[in-house]
């Protein structure tokens, strides 16, 4: 006896999916992220208000 | 069995106690008590993030309720890592970086500052939905450690609760934010190796998943099926809205997205996610096998909080059923001393200093705190029903701090336009609709559901319907969103608490 191949999706698909945007995040998305406020940001001074 | 389990259980605790000393002596403000001094590392709010979430409903609740839902519970598992992942990558960095702007210490610090709430109410309304709420969720935590002691070590059900709120107790009251925080991170190792072990061990026996999912059927009485047998449009929608819903409350949670306010750089929130992301998908699925391989191996159990502590028995050797009771005693501990750090916080600092005593030093807040800690514990202790079920009681505590807090924090990170009076509806709006859904045992729909969307629309209509904010308010929110280009991230550059 198996899991039919729609519960496999609905069994492995999200977790699957979900690491593999983490790690974009990690890697990419996140990092972009970043580095666009600081290139945005490196001319102005201070935070406090 | 019951001495090598004991042994290891105590030694256990004594290390976590440990920590706890370290924390006492670490913490000499108030700023250490409740923000470890916004200078964590991001290995430690990934992890202690995650572990602060999680709790006892991890390894008992969630567990028992895949027992009994069999294959649907999936969809528990999809709800919560949708909801942590919305956490991570869309609220933390923006959390950071605002209340680091504000100089705010605790989320309702941040939200009062947010809109300019000169009248207090944000801090009255959201400290009696924190103590309300988060008693109900600690009550469901006591009840899991009733149980638990109650199955391994033989304790009456009564007994197993008082341990489980002195042991809280105590813990939280010598540590604070240090202690809790790293403490989150030894108890989110163990309730990670909690979590993959025993099923790992448990369908290397049966075999295959599907074999477990049978015989979860026969001993449980499980309903076969992705959605659990749910049929008609209607059964479906509230099966999902009762399963993934459960991430439209990660939004709201303070004692979660504190930690996004503690972490040192902002920038560091990126490893932090995956830090977090990478636990909470294992440990969350791991949580859901745990409860199909028991089917296998203790089945006809009628009370299913007990399916973990039972299957671990079953299991494995008595020296590592203690570490594994531990972990979970450690999950509830966690979670509890997290949650009673931000509802103690949210009246010492917020209404004592502010409405009682406005010169109160940093001293005799810490002592307010861990007394109105102290009363908490007590409340939650007595609610703590044998009758009660862990993954439903904790639920309802989640749903009621999900609703008050969560579209309102959404709309104070992404929404300019937000004003005081749409924070006002919407935070009063969320608590009143949980609060009467759970009194009135409405059903029909998880009552985090209502809850968030009554309002988020009250948000929305009421912030309309008056005048927009000052324009301060919205340059702050430009800056803090990086839509003004004024840099504002990073400890150094951020504003700390007093310098406004």
């Amino acid at each position: 006896m198996a899991l039919s191949e729609l519960e496999q999706v609905v069994l492995w698909g999200p977790p699957v999916a979900m690491l593999l945007v983490t790690v974009g995040y990690y890697v990419r998305w996140g990092k972009e992220a970043d580095e666009s406020v600081d290139d945005s940001t490196r001319s102005q001074s201070g935070g406090d208000r | 069995m019951v001495a090598s389990s004991t042994i290891t259980f105590a030694v256990y605790l004594v290390v976590v106690f440990g920590i706890g000393v370290f924390g006492y002596f670490a913490t000499k403000t108030f700023e250490d008590f409740a923000l470890g001094g916004r200078g964590m590392k991001d290995w430690v709010v990934g992890l202690s993030a995650q572990a602060s979430d999680m709790s006892i409903w991890l390894l008992v609740g969630l567990p028992a309720t895949a027992y009994a839902m069999g294959f649907s519970a999936v969809w528990i598992g999809v709800g919560v890592i949708c909801g942590t992942a919305f956490n991570w990558f869309f609220l933390s960095k923006r959390m950071r970086r605002y209340s680091g702007l504000l100089g705010s210490m605790t989320v309702l610090d941040f939200l009062e500052e947010r809109v300019r709430d000169d009248y207090g109410v944000i801090k009255l309304v959201g400290s009696i939905s924190l103590v309300l709420f988060y008693t109900i969720s600690t009550s469901g935590e006591f009840i899991g450690a009733g149980k638990i002691l109650n199955a391994v070590f033989g304790y009456t059900f009564f007994t197993g609760v008082l341990i489980g709120g002195a042991l809280v107790l105590v813990y939280t009251l010598v540590g604070g934010f240090i202690a809790v925080s790293y403490t989150d991170v030894l108890q989110g190792v163990v309730m990670a190796v909690a979590v993959v072990l025993l099923p790992v061990v448990g369908f290397v026996g049966i075999g295959s998943v599907a074999g477990g999912l049978t015989e979860l059927q026969q001993a449980s009485g499980a309903a076969p099926g992705i959605f659990g047998g749910s049929t008609g449009f209607m059964t479906l929608v509230g099966f999902l809205a009762g399963t993934l819903g459960i991430g439209f409350g990660y939004p709201g949670q303070p004692h979660i997205t504190v930690r996004y306010m503690s972490i040192d750089d902002h920038r560091n929130l990126r490893r932090a996610s995956l830090i977090g992301m990478v636990w909470v998908i294992f440990a969350t699925y791991g949580a859901i096998f745990m409860g199909w391989a028991a089917g296998a191996y203790v089945g006809g159990i009628e009370n299913t909080d007990q399916v973990m502590p039972l299957l671990a028995q079953e299991l494995l050797p008595g020296w590592l059923v203690g570490i594994l009771m531990a972990g979970a005693i450690a999950g509830m501990m966690s979670t509890s001393d997290s949650k009673f750090l931000v509802a103690t916080n949210a009246v010492s600092y917020n209404l004592y200093k502010r409405f009682v005593n406005e010169d109160a030093s940093d001293r005799k807040i810490l002592w307010v705190s861990r007394a109105v800690m102290a009363v908490i514990v007590v409340a939650a202790v007595i609610l703590a029903q044998p009758s009660g079920v862990v993954f439903t009681v904790i639920l309802g505590g989640w749903a009621g701090i999900g609703a008050s807090f969560g579209p309102l924090l959404i709309a104070s990170l992404y929404w300019e336009r937000l004003n005081k009076w749409g924070a006002y509806a919407g935070m009063i709006v969320g608590m009143v609709t949980v609060a009467l859904w759970l009194f009135f045992d409405i059903g029909i729909v998880y009552e985090l559901i209502p809850g968030f969307v009554f309002a988020s629309v009250a948000i929305v209509v009421v912030s309309l319907a008056t005048a927009e904010p000052p324009d301060a308010v919205k340059r702050e929110f430009q800056d803090a969103t990086g839509a003004s280009g004024l840099r504002v991230e990073g400890p150094d550059e951020a504003g700390t608490p007093g310098d406004d």
